[in-house]
């Protein structure tokens, strides 16, 4: 399309210009001007398509000339790194692999090599290379990484202070825990989260904490690496709305059973996302206790809530849910709804699968598709 | 009489002039944006591993929906594409639209599959569903097919959607081959936004023509053998680098290409799901979605990554270049008759005020203005009003501005995420620029009159596209 619109504008300027010079009065005046512009942005693109073709190639060539370098001594640092981890007893980093660390490029390919496969191990193995880490000065790097000025070379700092779980840079991580840029804020709170075990989400008590998905897709994992899981009851009043999402979904997935209170008393938070993620958690806990209120939120919520609350019911598999779930299926018009149902119904063994099979003797055949399809295990 | 020419003639000019300008600022600037959105995307994502998305129980589910119709001779192979795709929670939905070959049978067969008591729940209306289709195979368990009545791509879709169970929805080109980490890379964007919500991703979309495809996957990047197809690698680069990265930038995307797109389910239904009655029913789906947020009052984002993560085979003849580009010069109009309240509303945001006026006039009216240019050209030469040499001069600074760009968006390639590892290739890329305009171009323009011609007459069908399928090993 940029070639139509070139096209355009060169039959358009043909046409604006032919009449310049020559007829139209208004740019009569000017043409002299218009005239050397255009000589002279003619040769500026000119110029510049040259220039950038040799950009392109002259970079070609480089970055091949550095990559071929590189995978020279790729092959050696990873037997190295690997002989490192697996040998019994170590000693000290040879002289060209001590040379190849001077060269930046070299050590970043040395370091990332070294990470990829610190991140495959556990144990022992792990130890040796946080030790190999230390002893061949790449900590120094990292450290001052994080005082780099551009957030990305920071945030890669962060990263490998904590895969290496050096505590030396809390201080500075510290500073950007509520820094504006949001990526560094991420990057830094995730270290911080990791290399703080005592307490890991101290920064939750800023009430202008938010935190998004991906923050706490990542937190999550890093959270499942800690010895212990900090309790999310104390977050669920707090003012931001993310930080009690989080609350919530992890007193879910952790099952903190101890907090099962404090969650459902979040059904009648007035905020809808919070309710949805209550009611998610007390599912994941399966335990008895809010099967009442679930079911009485059921009648004053919107459809994606009480298709929540269905499921919910379904994984707390309690017997004394039959009735719901059958006046449900019954009695709603939301089909979706009628057939979450009709699988909790089949999920709660027998005396759900007798329920369907007494409903299958009526006349509705849309009820008979419904249940039809719940009993199928292969969808 | 005189006057009024003179007029006419002097009001033609200076429009033409305002418009040359328009056009040029709004391209550079698109560019600047570009760049600046891709140097943002590299860095925030260099030190991402996004496998940890993978198993995570906080990454939305995702419904794979591909459409297919009479692929009998690669259904096999791309089935096996997608279910190789590295995601936790996702699903393969195959939607066979009544296809008149052994598409189905195929299917049936290599895929053990069997009928299942599946109760459709048409939420959004499409053709009847013969039947839906399981695996008794637990390794294909991700696999679900829906055997329909023919109905076109967007009817297919949308029987796609209302099966689907799952928070996210990837509609893709059955022929298409992505990128193994292509849905990880896609899901990132609607996990990272606080405030808005991401209704919609899409990536860059990559020449397969004469690429190595083995078990489904592109092993070897080459450039095409064939010019027409070789043109259109530059051509994507400008679009999807060098333009929808932009508009992206500013949230006013209107545009997320069929091949390969991952959506909200819920605001997809809520909006309407696919028109089945146009040609363009990407496009249209993605303005109707942004319009159902803004007249919710909910804030929306279409998000696109320059990574390269879907590849797909372009034409390669004349006859089926013609049929596709007449195809989006028809789907355009209709989704901008269709949205015509959207034109410089300021209700809409960045798509209202900037994207759609845009659309309108930079990418529908260009060839009609062309065409129209070149008649007065043509007549002011005739009646012995031009100047040849300030013409050829003229004409020059166009074709050279042309050339930079494409070179531009060469560098932008290079400087992304560049596939084509041989010199020879960024030579023969390089040289291209220089012979479009005489080539490609001309033939895009006669195509783009042809399609207004064919929305004006009447023609609304889809047109056959013929694939020559990919080489393998």
């Amino acid at each position: 399309m940029f070639k139509m619109k070139a096209g355009v504008i060169l039959s358009l300027n043909v046409s604006i210009f032919s009449s310049l010079y020559e007829r139209i009065t208004f740019f009569y005046h000017n043409s002299n001007f218009l005239y050397k512009a255009v000589l002279f942005l003619s040769l500026l693109f000119l110029s510049t398509t040259l220039i950038l073709a040799f950009v392109i190639f002259l970079t070609r060539i480089y970055k091949n000339f550095n990559r071929r370098k590189i995978n020279k001594c790729r092959e050696n640092c990873i037997d190295f790194i690997a002989e490192w981890a697996y040998s019994e007893q170590n000693e000290n980093i040879p002289g060209p692999i001590i040379k190849n660390l001077k060269n930046k490029k070299k050590r970043d390919m040395f370091t990332s090599e070294l990470f990829s496969l610190h991140s495959n191990l556990v144990g022992d193995s792990a130890s040796k290379l946080v030790t190999l880490f230390h002893i061949s000065g790449l900590k120094k790097y990292s450290i001052r990484k994080i005082h780099s000025f551009r957030w990305h070379v920071k945030a890669k700092g962060f990263s490998e202070l904590v895969q290496m779980n050096i505590k030396e840079g809390n201080s500075h991580i510290a500073k950007y825990l509520y820094s504006k840029n949001k990526n560094l804020r991420v990057e830094a709170q995730l270290a911080w989260l990791e290399l703080n075990s005592e307490d890991p989400v101290s920064f939750f008590s800023n009430p202008k904490t938010e935190l998004s998905d991906w923050w706490q897709l990542k937190a999550l994992i890093s959270l499942k690496k800690l010895e212990y899981i900090p309790d999310f009851g104390k977050w669920l009043e707090v003012p931001s709305r993310s930080v009690v999402q989080f609350s919530l979904r992890m007193c879910g997935i952790f099952k903190q059973f101890e907090n099962i209170e404090l969650v459902a008393n979040k059904l009648n938070d007035p905020d809808e996302v919070l309710r949805y993620e209550a009611i998610r958690a007390l599912g994941k806990m399966a335990l008895p206790f809010p099967i009442i209120p679930l079911q009485h939120l059921f009648y004053c919520e919107k459809a994606t809530n009480k298709a929540e609350i269905i499921k919910s019911l379904t994984m707390i598999s309690d017997n004394s849910n039959m009735d719901f779930f059958e006046e449900v299926l019954m009695n709603e018009t939301d089909i979706n709804l009628r057939l979450l149902c009709a699988k909790g119904l089949y999920s709660l063994g027998s005396p759900g699968v007798e329920r369907l099979d007494m409903l299958l003797t009526g006349t509705d055949d849309l009820l008979k598709k419904i249940i039809y399809h719940s009993k199928d295990e292969r969808i | 009489m005189e006057i009024f020419f003179n007029t006419l003639n002097l009001i033609f000019v200076n429009g033409m002039f305002i418009y040359a300008i328009a056009i040029f600022s709004f391209y550079i600037i698109l560019s600047v944006l570009s760049g600046i959105e891709l140097i943002r995307y590299k860095r925030k994502n260099s030190f991402v591993d996004y496998t940890e998305i993978i198993s995570s129980p906080l990454a939305p589910s995702i419904s794979i929906l591909a459409p297919s119709y009479n692929e009998g001779n690669t259904i096999i192979e791309n089935i096996r594409s997608l279910l190789s795709l590295h995601y936790g929670d996702f699903e393969v939905i195959i939607i066979n639209d009544g296809s008149k070959d052994d598409t189905m049978a195929k299917i049936i067969a290599h895929y053990s599959l069997v009928k299942v008591d599946y109760m459709v729940n048409y939420i959004i209306p499409t053709k009847p569903v013969r039947a839906i289709y399981k695996s008794t195979n637990k390794a294909f368990g991700k696999l679900l097919v829906i055997d329909k009545d023919n109905g076109g791509k967007a009817d297919s879709l949308n029987a796609g959607i209302n099966v689907s169970t799952k928070k996210l929805i990837a509609c893709i080109d059955v022929d298409c081959i992505l990128e193994e980490d292509s849905i990880l890379k896609m899901v990132k964007p609607f996990l990272e936004y606080n405030n808005e919500r991401v209704i919609a991703t899409g990536g860059v979309i990559r020449v397969a023509n004469s690429c190595r495809v083995m078990d489904g996957k592109i092993v070897e990047v080459n450039l095409p053998s064939n010019l027409i197809a070789r043109f259109q690698v530059l051509e994507y680069s400008r679009s999807f680098l060098m333009g929808r990265l932009a508009w992206s930038s500013i949230n006013g995307l209107m545009l997320i290409s069929g091949a390969f797109g991952l959506f909200e389910r819920e605001i997809v239904i809520l909006a309407g799901g696919y028109d089945s009655k146009t040609v363009g029913e990407d496009m249209e789906l993605i303005v109707r979605m942004r319009r159902y947020m803004f007249e919710k009052k909910l804030r929306g984002r279409v998000v696109y990554i320059p990574d390269p993560l879907c590849w797909t085979e372009v034409p390669e003849e004349i006859r089926i270049l013609s049929r596709q580009r007449t195809r989006w010069t028809r789907g355009t109009i209709e989704t901008l008759r269709k949205h015509k309240s959207l034109f410089f509303n300021p209700k809409y945001g960045n798509m209202g005020f900037l994207g759609f006026p845009f659309w309108f006039f930079f990418e529908w009216m260009p060839p009609i203005i062309e065409i129209v240019g070149i008649m007065y050209i043509s007549i002011t030469l005739m009646t012995g009003g031009g100047n040849w040499v300030n013409i050829a001069i003229l004409l020059g600074f166009t074709y050279l501005f042309s050339i930079l760009f494409s070179v531009w968006s060469v560098i932008f390639e290079e400087f992304s995420y560049p596939r084509y590892k041989k010199n020879a290739d960024i030579v023969k890329l390089i040289s291209l620029s220089f012979i479009e305009s005489f080539i490609l171009h001309p033939m895009n323009v006669w195509f783009a009159l042809k399609g207004n011609y064919q929305y004006i007459t009447g023609v609304r069908s889809w047109g056959k596209m013929e694939r020559k399928g990919f080489s393998k090993k």
